[in-house]
């Protein structure tokens, strides 16, 4: 698939799909910030989970074969440690709460770009009244 | 929905922090408890571990309270002849509560508790921010 054919709706979609999973798994490793053992994990950055979306897959020449690439499933990744608990724990508190308000901030900028863009789409229908 | 787990994974976090900081109640509360008859042993202090382990019905690991244990560490001894629980050199055997140690568990799981409600909080903005595209 070709990257400039990809509208901005769908763009969005898969940026609001990365921040909720984002936050999925920073809530995990706060919630395990006690958790003996437990090494936090964060997701790809954007720029790679894109390029995976839109990177060729195999082409399947019998409908039996199965897809060669899960190009939906966002790739997360083990993070390295910048601090370590006796217990083997590897979660800085600050540093997953920072991460969780740059989440915030993302989707709070994506939100806005999407309601923009469909205002755009409703001035262009003479539906002028929109916000 | 992945926001949906966010929110279910935080509010497991709190309540695993919850049963550790009524654990360390039942700890402080105790920590003059003797036993009665002479010779026995006094309360022995308790503890917590966590665990994080896949919650299949939600799709997500969530974090919980693996094991409330005990702290096998040894009691210490007090000179009081005439206590009921004074063996028979007079010696009678304390729990192994430290407060010092309690105090500093509780202020650790209560910046836990609070971290999991900030990113509640941080959730639930995004959500609201996601249904106003409805507007």
């Amino acid at each position: 698939m070709d990257p400039t054919q990809i509208s901005l709706f769908e763009l969005a979609k898969q940026r609001l799909a990365w921040a909720g999973k984002r936050q999925e798994l920073l809530a995990q490793n706060i919630a395990n910030a006690n958790t003996p053992g437990y090494r936090p994990r964060d997701m790809q950055p954007f720029a790679a989970t894109l390029a995976r979306a839109t990177s060729t897959a195999p082409v399947r020449t019998q409908p039996n074969h199965l897809p060669g690439s899960a190009a939906d499933a966002p790739q997360t990744v083990t993070v390295r440690a910048s601090t370590h608990a006796v217990n083997g724990n590897e979660v800085a508190l600050d540093e997953q709460l920072e991460k969780v308000a740059d989440t915030e901030t993302t989707q709070s900028l994506v939100t806005t770009i999407y309601k923009a863009y469909l205002g755009l789409f409703n001035l262009a229908l003479g539906r002028a009244s929109t916000s | 929905m992945d926001i949906d787990k966010a929110l279910t994974i935080s509010a497991r976090g709190m309540d695993a922090q919850t049963t550790r900081l009524r654990v360390i109640a039942e700890n402080l509360a105790n920590q003059d408890t003797t036993a009665s008859k002479p010779g026995a042993d006094p309360y022995r202090r308790k503890t917590v571990t966590f665990e994080n382990t896949m919650d299949r019905q939600l799709g997500a690991p969530t974090v919980h309270v693996k094991d409330i244990g005990h702290d096998d560490s040894e009691f210490t001894l007090r000179y009081d002849r005439s206590h009921p629980a004074a063996n028979a050199e007079g010696y009678v055997k304390l729990p192994n509560v430290n407060s010092l140690v309690e105090i500093m568990d509780m202020r650790e799981a209560e910046r836990s508790y609070s971290a999991n409600l900030s990113v509640m909080q941080a959730t639930r903005g995004m959500l609201s921010r996601t249904l106003e595209l409805l507007k």
